[in-house]
């Protein structure tokens, strides 16, 4: 599914990820834990194709050299990034938005444009799916959305355009303790044979619900440690300190 | 015919140049130089009144000289040309819920042509106008290639001058619709001089688009007290467009009022420009003004992509100017002028949702001219600009 070598990206001469390897396959969940800075956001900026970034090494998705496409084409391709911050948009409706991108994407990926019956109701249901009161619809995108509301639509977003691969960046912070577990159940909905999962996360909570299959620790841009769900526990328990300790 | 055959050596006034600072970016005197005076007269007339209650009270005018008032430079040019246009003269006591829609037909000869209105409301009566000028594409007979001239990237085969006339008697209301539509090789140029009676209310708003060249300007004079004087504007200027608005309001008595709100997008190898004058003269105590201008500037395309940067497309150029000229004390005037360019986290976000470049491009540029096509108090208006927007390529 994805394949990362060696992957490294700097802004303004300043090096971020510092040579980063990562393999996905599909159907796996895997989480990405590390500390503040440590470059975990840049490396879901860097797959999605934020311009600003310079950026050396081979990412491969699916057969494709995913560096190679524009954030669109990447969609496409089937990637999502449910972003840290979700960007507000005054002036477009979610409804809108959401219509033109789910045509662009059925257009690129063979399918008709849907009728706007249709539409509505694939909108309605994967709205109940994460239960986003449908209100959010016809409102400016993330415009005056509460920090958990955003979220929520971010995860809304990614249950209408059925990515192969969803990268979730703290999709868990801001949540409250329903809200978390209602995002996790709609992951859980949304996990098939053929799709996989990379959460960013701070925190045991969200791993609880979706128990991913690999852990990886980033730190100073490099992917440190790589093991099962206990090491989410270890680090729960112990902090980063004893992993610094071992790296430097 | 040329233009000195017309008006002879007793030129005292000078014709409209870029030396004249209100006409810094559109040269008109190098435009009118540079095209005949069109002689043919339209087979079809000029103007058209829908079916309305008042549509009796608009008449030919025969001879603009009748109505002369304003003799700066671009009044004389127009009148120059020795054409008419309309007059109307709107009782008192009129009170209409309808507007008087009139739809101007495109020009079809090359060269330039001039035309002179007269709008005068009485004391009280309340009328909307909206005027709709939207040129089509050049005829055949319009397909010569010129070289353009310098400062504009299009030349320049056809041009139509509108000079309108407006007063408004005591407590008397107007308000102007207007849509400005102009393809390449073509050029409009509409002048509005209004003077306002105490307690009137003037209301302009005014959208112009396309890829020719239009200059729109608005005039007023606030003579009486407690006169209201509001304006909105949009300029969509695409394809190598160059869309100058320019206002001047003069408060020249007490407690008057004037709001102006002006947004222009400027798409790639465009222009816009805009230019708000606002002058309070020292009688004109307790004055509210306000003057605001947002513009925004569109990039090619090319400048997103890492590898296909094409040097020969820029992006879009934007000029926007206040100028305030205070002389009472006790006033109350703001004024704020913005230029920018599309937020790129905004595009990114769209992209990474799967629409192209262009298409998030399209819709926050939408979104930002939504905003005042939104106050266009006209439904039938506020539809025709959208459908215009929704076609227009922004690249
Ligand atoms: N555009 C930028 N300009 C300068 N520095 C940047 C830029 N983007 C990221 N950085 C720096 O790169 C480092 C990694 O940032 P990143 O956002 O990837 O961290 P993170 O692991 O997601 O942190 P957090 O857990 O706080 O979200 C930080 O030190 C950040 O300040
Ligand atoms: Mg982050």
């Amino acid at each position: 599914m994805l394949e990362i070598i060696d992957l490294h990206a700097s802004v303004d001469d300043k090096p971020i990820l510092k040579g980063l390897n990562l393999q996905i396959r599909p159907g796996e969940v895997h989480a990405i834990m590390g500390p503040n800075g440590s470059g975990k956001s840049t490396l879901s900026h860097v797959l999605a194709g934020r311009p600003g970034y310079d950026v050396r090494g081979s990412v491969r998705f699916n057969g494709q050299d995913l560096l190679d496409l524009a954030p669109e084409e990447r969609a496409w391709a089937g990637l999502f990034l449910a972003f840290q911050y979700p960007v507000e948009i005054p002036g477009v409706s979610n409804t809108n938005f959401m219509r033109s991108a789910l045509n662009q994407v059925r257009n690129q990926r063979g399918l008709s444009a849907l009728e706007a019956g249709d539409f509505l109701k694939i909108m309605r249901e994967k709205a109940a799916l994460v239960q986003l009161d449908p209100s959010f619809l016809s409102r400016p995108v993330n415009l005056g959305f509460s920090g958990g509301e955003k979220k929520r639509n971010e995860i809304f977003q990614m249950a209408m355009l059925d990515p192969r691969l969803a990268i979730l960046d703290e999709t868990d912070s801001g949540l409250d303790i329903d809200a978390l577990r209602i995002v996790a159940e709609g992951v859980q909905k949304l996990r098939r044979e053929d799709n996989s999962f990379l959460v960013i996360t701070h925190y045991q909570r969200l791993l609880d619900h979706l128990k991913p299959d690999i852990v990886h620790v980033l730190m100073d841009g490099k992917i440190i440690r790589t093991g099962d769900h206990t090491l989410a526990l270890e680090l729960e328990e112990k902090g980063y300190d004893w992993l610094k300790a071992k790296f430097v | 015919m040329t233009l000195n055959s017309i008006t002879g050596s007793a030129q005292t006034t000078e014709w409209p140049n870029s030396r004249i600072e209100a006409w810094k970016y559109t040269d008109l005197n190098q435009l009118v130089s540079n095209m005949p005076l069109s002689n043919g007269s339209p087979s079809i007339p000029l103007w058209q009144v829908e079916p309305h209650d008042l549509q009796s009270l608009f008449t030919e005018l025969e001879s603009p000289e009748a109505i002369l008032r304003e003799l700066d430079g671009f009044s004389r040019l127009v009148h120059a040309a020795g054409r008419g246009g309309w007059l109307a003269h709107i009782p008192a006591g009129t009170s209409s819920n309808f507007p008087v829609r009139l739809t101007y037909t495109p020009s079809s000869n090359a060269g330039w042509s001039g035309y002179t209105h007269q709008i005068q409301v009485a004391e009280g009566a309340r009328i909307t106008l909206i005027e709709e000028f939207e040129e089509d594409e050049s005829p055949e007979n319009l397909s010569v290639k010129n070289e353009p001239l310098e400062a504009y990237s299009t030349p320049v085969l056809s041009m139509t001058l509108h000079h309108l006339q407006v007063n408004l008697a005591r407590g008397a209301e107007l308000k102007l619709i207007r849509l400005f539509h102009c393809p390449m090789s073509k050029a409009l140029v509409h002048q509005i001089d209004a003077q306002q009676e105490e307690g009137s209310n003037l209301e302009v708003q005014t959208v112009v688009m396309g890829s020719g060249i239009i200059r729109n300007n608005i005039h007023i004079q606030q003579l009486g007290d407690r006169c209201s004087s509001n304006l909105l504007g949009l300029s969509v200027a695409i394809g190598g467009g160059h869309l100058d608005q320019y206002s001047r309001i003069r408060h020249n008595a007490l407690e008057g009022n004037s709001h102006q709100h002006y947004k222009a997008i400027a798409a790639p190898n465009s222009t816009t420009i805009f230019n708000g004058v606002l002058r309070v003269e020292p009688n004109a105590q307790q004055t509210n003004a306000y003057q605001r201008s947002s513009n925004l500037m569109l990039d090619p395309a090319s400048l997103s992509r890492v590898n296909g940067s094409s040097p020969s497309i820029r992006s879009g150029k934007v000029n926007a100017k206040p100028e305030l000229q205070i002389f009472a004390d006790n006033v109350k005037c703001s004024h704020g002028a913005t230029m920018g360019k599309l937020n790129t986290d905004s595009i990114f976000y769209l992209q990474s949702r799967g629409l192209t470049f262009e298409e998030a491009q399209k819709i926050l540029t939408l979104a930002f001219a939504m905003e005042i096509v939104d106050q266009l108090e006209d439904e039938r208006m506020r539809a025709k600009v959208i459908s215009i927007l929704d076609l227009k390529q922004w690249q």
